[in-house]
């Protein structure tokens, strides 16, 4: 019998974590750095020895315990511990997290494999290859940190964790300016989220101390959940308007304030802004953390909270309209923009919201698939924009590029993949997994408006599947618009580069099998039960049931793939037949065409209802006012004008720096302290 | 009869005792040769070569002291002990172990560039460790007030250690003086004890003493006295800001640390072994000087410009946090004040060693606004600098916070234990002294980050040893604020066992 408790799990995370600490130390003492061999094999073999673990360890997980006994445990020690109340140090390996350590190492290495290509000529800065690696290792202890932390605290660490990586990395070469905005800009949104995250933990302690059982891990917590199921709060009387005032249930205000974290991390509206302008970041980094992993931080923090989600059906109903306003939104953005990264970073944004369309009505695990497989092609379609980036001497334009697909036809086969796979081509793993969310959203009788977000979703494909194909075929069909001397000098990339470009593709191609649905199974192989990663999942997370008959299951899929087909077959009409159309549809559609371009003016609209109030009020109000006039003067100078009044007249007397006062008050002192214990004064 | 004796007991003690004796042989022997392994021996190598050896000192004691700790407790001699190794000396000596090697990896740098770099400068430095580790285990009378002349001693001479420079004459000389009339004090309180109770061992006082009586009351009182000066609690406490000034600053950081590690030792042994009996009498005076020490300490280091000074009063603010962990007198309490000590090491003596590179040349750079733009010059020692000033203040997860938080919870526990609303107080003051103290440790980050450098500014470039200090007290401060709680229970045993063994010891 295998124990459940498991004391290599902790190696995981610690592996990239000495990784990062070796590299940095070194840097720091040295000044200089390590030979380029011992930086790539430190740096890349970090992160794979820890995927080689978690794959292990995922094995023996599934395999060793029977369905619904699935876990590791590894505590490492109690960190606080006051009254009944202790905060463990430990890690949990169940199967939602076995998922997510599989994705974080596994497309985690491919890509520190991918930068030893993408960062070798990097000269933009001295010592810059081994910092960057130290950073990428960083990230990668961060995040499997939070992944396996098996409390809200543990989880809470990695959160910020993470954040801190991604700012230092979109900021990696700082000394533009514009680079350490951006990172600025990314920091500080992720602030507002996680001040709504972190109220959301204290909500949801408080009600389980108030319950009796004062606990932040997530199993406790699940299994006592009923418990404060029913506990209400009252809300102040301004915010009347709000549906279901005045009483809510505490799991749905803190369930509401979680998301707010997500909506940080994750790139939901309204705080999305700041993800395209990570594109900042070297495009490894971009792959790795604004696509593949940190950015699905909160959808797995939604489904590792499932059992709060699951009994606060009005902070699920937010979560959906959130995620599916979101997918529909940035993906009509992604349709104009010119600059190739920041087009994947709108799709990153989009296809989150369809993972929290999902999880917003109870289809987690589709959530989760969903999360796996974009991270695949995603990942896969930002190195192969990084490839193409690379050949073309860091344009990022796509109106100039085109015709790519003759100097790097292996770059170009493996985006081509990547395109079809996020355009949900079956079978390509974006099919079956977009397909099992759009069937949980169909299904969900529960949710208001659940026919309405399923449309959403609908449109949302279609439009994936224009803007994916306009990108593709801008960059590597027609003629190219590159300038000539510019043209000569496009290579094919590296091994180095096209070796995980090819895992990537393989894996976007054939990634969806694993949650292959249950119809398919049956009709094509007939197996029952062949959704294996749902079921899989299902143990760690409170899905809701829904059954759909086969027939309209494939009659849905049908539609969804006919609509994303009209996509791509508008894309290929457009920007492959006929090029010559695309100026006069812009110019007959032209102040909607403005408006997209220009992102619907959202951070206009920010800068002028937020931030640049914000700054007057800091400025002028706070900052002047308050802070000069009375905190500086009156506090701050005020107190220590004060002591300093004081000191001069009546302290001077006594710290002058002469030895016969110091003395004195000394003496003074020894007298007060006799007079009290002897004489009882 | 014959008292059986331990040698093996005072294992920590000997490394540092041979060391204290032979490097200033080394130094002599060194004088004379020109080469050393075919490459000229100049004075920075000599100085180097000196540190290193008594690293090598400090690291055995450290490994010694280590394996004590683990081990069970040893008594120098039986019958009327005069040193007992428990776990709270041993706990104490790694402490200050600790801080002394820390100080001497600090010091190589510092003295070649203050010009100052001689030989006795590390033998003194030892003497003085030697004379800390015989405080903290000393459980009688003259024991005590040997290992404490043994510490000071030195202390002295290496405040004045600049001979050139008139602050640090200076410094010594106030140092020196007051450090002796407070020596007359403690040695007066101690004769009246001794005449009164008609011992010196701790143990025996401690049962023969007499509460009601004045002259017994008199003898307590002045021997608080003098063991406040060493603390530097308000109000015996004005030599402090002076002396740290002007000293050289790595013997600053030295003697903010290490001193008060020894003498809270001391101080708590003395309270509670010799004067338990007035515990109740005591611990109402000493709630007024921790109140003062705190608030006097941080009102004051709002208005310094000098970063010394800022730190001296900083560090009286210090003593009045941990003598709450005192007052409490709870195993708990006492483990608190272990903690916290331990914490307050790495933290003081991180910032006094970016204080310390900074002091280029023997020009001392050390106004607040000399961190200017430091975090673009040097970031590692911004970042430093940062933390510590993070863990001063008990910003969590530092370990300042984690300190913090045991000493005052330790304070909240025993006030409902005992339902004695002065220790919530205490607590309540504690915390509200705290906020008070964001006002100038915060000003030392916002310096060092949003303050351009002056044009002039070249921030020394730390050398080896310095980044080993610097990135120590990081690992140190980040790593203490996340330790396992159970580091906790630990020294809370440690300090039962402490108790336990002392009060079996009198005869």
């Amino acid at each position: 019998m295998l124990e459940h408790v498991n004391e290599t799990i902790r190696w995981i995370p610690l592996l990239p974590l000495m990784g990062a600490l070796v590299s940095g130390l070194w840097l720091i003492f040295a000044r200089q750095e390590l030979p380029r061999p011992l930086v790539i094999g430190l740096g890349c073999g970090a992160p794979m020895l820890s995927f080689a673990l978690s794959v292990r360890e995922v094995f023996r997980l599934a395999t060793a315990f029977p369905a619904g006994e699935r876990f590791f445990i590894d505590n490492l020690y109690t960190w606080i511990s006051a009254g009944d109340f202790h905060a463990e140090l430990s890690f949990l390996l169940d199967p939602l997290s076995a998922v997510m350590i599989l994705v974080v190492t596994g497309v985690g290495s491919l890509i520190h494999i991918y930068s030893v290509g993408y960062m070798r000529e990097d000269h933009r800065d001295d010592r810059g290859f081994q910092r960057f690696f130290c950073y990428l290792n960083l990230f990668t202890f961060a995040m499997l940190v939070l992944v396996l932390g098996d409390n809200l605290l543990v989880l809470f660490v990695g959160w910020e964790g993470v954040g801190l990586c991604s700012y230092l990395l979109i900021g990696f070469w700082y000394l533009d300016d514009h680079n350490a905005m951006c990172g600025q800009k990314a920091f500080i949104v992720n602030r507002i989220g996680d001040f709504g995250f972190l109220l959301g933990i204290f909500l949801l302690f408080w009600a389980f101390f108030e319950a009796g059982h004062p606990t932040i891990e997530f199993y406790a917590m699940r299994e006592h959940v009923g418990l404060v199921a029913e506990r209400t709060v009252t809300l102040p009387a301004w915010l009347g308007f709000l549906p279901g005032f005045p009483t809510w249930t505490l799991l749905t205000l803190a369930g509401l304030c979680l998301f707010v974290g997500a909506c940080g991390k994750s790139a939901q509206l309204p705080l999305y802004v700041w993800l395209p302008d990570a594109m900042a970041g070297p495009t490894p980094v971009s792959a790795l953390i604004h696509a593949a992993t940190m950015v699905t931080a909160g959808v797995y923090m939604v489904c590792r909270l499932s059992f709060v989600y699951s009994l606060a059906p009005g902070a699920s109903a937010t979560i959906a309209w959130v995620g599916g306003l979101t997918a529909i939104f940035a993906a009509t953005i992604a349709i104009c923009q010119k600059d190739i990264k920041k087009i994947l970073a709108y799709s990153t944004v989009s296809q989150l919201g369809y993972m929290f369309l999902a999880a917003g009505v109870g289809s987690y695990s589709a959530a989760m698939f969903h999360l796996m497989t974009h991270a695949f092609f995603k990942a896969l379609l930002f190195l192969g924009a990084g490839a193409v980036i690379f050949g073309m001497q860091h344009e990022q334009n796509i109106e100039k590029m085109g015709g790519l697909r003759r100097y790097m036809p292996w770059t170009h086969w493996t985006f081509l993949i990547g395109v079809l796979a996020i355009s949900g081509a079956p079978p390509l793993s974006g099919f079956f997994s977009k397909d099992e969310i759009l069937l949980g959203v169909y299904a969900a009788h529960a949710m208001p408006g659940h026919m309405a977000l399923w449309w959403i979703g609908l449109v949302t494909a279609g439009l994936t599947a224009f803007y994916m194909f306009r990108l593709y075929f801008l960059t590597f069909s027609g003629a190219s618009r590159a300038p000539m001397q510019l043209q000569t000098r496009i290579r094919e990339q590296p091994v180095v580069i096209l070796m995980p470009l090819f895992l990537l593709a393989g894996l976007a191609i054939v990634g969806g099998l694993v949650g292959l649905p249950d119809a398919y199974g049956e009709a094509l192989f007939s197996l029952p039960s062949s959704n294996s990663l749902h079921y899989f999942l299902d143990e760690s997370v409170v899905s809701a049931t829904h059954v759909v008959p086969p027939a309209r299951e494939f009659a849905l899929a049908g539609l969804a793939v006919l609509i994303a087909a009209g996509g791509a077959f508008f894309a290929v009409f457009l920007y492959y037949y006929r090029t010559d159309l695309v100026p006069r549809v812009t110019a007959a559609l032209r102040p909607l065409y403005q408006l997209v371009w220009r992102k619907y003016y959202v951070d206009e609209l920010y800068s002028l209802a937020v931030v640049r109030p914000l700054v007057r009020i800091s400025d002028a109000f706070l900052y002047r006012t308050i802070d000069v006039r009375m905190i500086d003067r009156l506090g701050v100078d005020g107190t220590a004008g004060f002591v300093r009044g004081v000191a001069d007249r009546g302290l001077k007397l006594v710290q002058t720096g002469l030895m016969q006062s110091y003395v004195f008050v000394m003496l003074l002192g020894s007298v007060l302290l006799i007079a009290y214990l002897v004489g009882g004064l | 009869m014959i008292p059986q004796i331990d040698i093996g007991a005072l294992g920590p003690m000997l490394p540092v005792a041979v060391g204290a004796i032979l490097l200033p042989l080394a130094e002599v022997l060194m004088a004379r040769k020109r080469t050393f392994l075919s490459r000229p021996f100049t004075q920075e190598r000599r100085g180097t070569f000196l540190a290193v050896a008594s690293l090598l000192c400090l690291v055995i004691a450290l490994i010694i002291s280590v394996n004590g700790l683990l081990g069970p407790s040893r008594v120098f001699n039986s019958g009327n002990p005069m040193i007992v190794m428990d776990g709270v000396a041993h706990f104490l000596n790694i402490v200050v172990l600790l801080g002394a090697s820390l100080t001497v990896l600090g010091s190589v740098k510092y003295l070649a560039d203050i010009h100052s770099n001689h030989g006795e400068y590390y033998a003194l430095l030892m003497s003085s460790v030697l004379g800390m580790m015989f405080l903290t285990s000393a459980s009688n009378l003259m024991m005590l007030f040997l290992a404490l002349e043994l510490m000071s001693i030195p202390l002295y001479v290496l405040a004045g250690f600049r001979r050139s420079s008139l602050r640090s004459n200076e410094s010594a000389l106030k140092y020196f003086l007051i450090g002796s009339f407070a020596s007359g004090i403690l040695l007066y309180g101690m004769a009246i004890l001794y005449g009164m109770t008609g011992s010196i061992s701790l143990a025996e006082i401690g049962k023969r003493f007499d509460p009601e009586s004045a002259p017994h009351l008199l003898g307590a009182a002045l021997v608080v006295v003098g063991l406040g000066f060493k603390i530097s609690s308000v109000p015996f406490h004005q030599w402090a800001p002076d002396v740290y000034e002007g000293a050289p600053t790595s013997v600053t950081g030295f003697m903010a640390t290490t001193v008060k590690v020894a003498a809270f030792g001391a101080l708590m042994r003395v309270l509670a072994v010799a004067l338990e009996p007035a515990a109740e009498l005591l611990y109402g005076a000493l709630w007024v000087m921790a109140v003062l020490s705190m608030t006097l300490g941080n009102v004051m280091a709002i208005i310094q410009q000098n970063i010394k000074r800022m730190l001296a009063y900083s560090s009286i603010a210090h003593v009045g946090y941990l003598l709450v962990g005192v007052i409490v007198g709870t195993l708990d309490g006492y483990a608190a004040v272990l903690f916290y000590l331990l914490v307050y090491t790495f933290m003081t003596i991180g910032a006094f060693t970016v204080v310390a590179i900074l002091a280029k040349g023997g020009e001392d750079r050390d106004r607040v606004e000399d961190l200017a733009g430091l975090s673009q010059s040097r970031p590692l020692m911004a970042v430093v600098m940062t933390l510590c000033m993070f863990a001063l203040a008990g910003i969590p997860p530092t370990a300042g916070f984690m300190g913090k938080f045991h000493l005052f919870r330790a304070a909240i526990e025993r006030g409902i234990e005992i339902g004695d609303t002065s220790l919530f107080w205490l607590a309540i003051i504690g915390v509200l002294n705290s906020a008070i103290s964001l006002a100038y440790y915060l000003r030392v980050p916002l310096v060092m980050y949003f303050r351009d450098a002056p044009p002039t500014s070249d921030p020394d470039v730390p050398g080896f040893f310095e980044r080993v200090v610097l990135l120590t007290c990081l690992a140190a401060v980040v790593l203490l604020g996340i330790v396992p709680d159970d580091i906790f229970n630990v020294l809370s045993q440690t300090a039962a066992s402490a108790q336990h063994l002392l009060l079996l010891q009198s005869p």
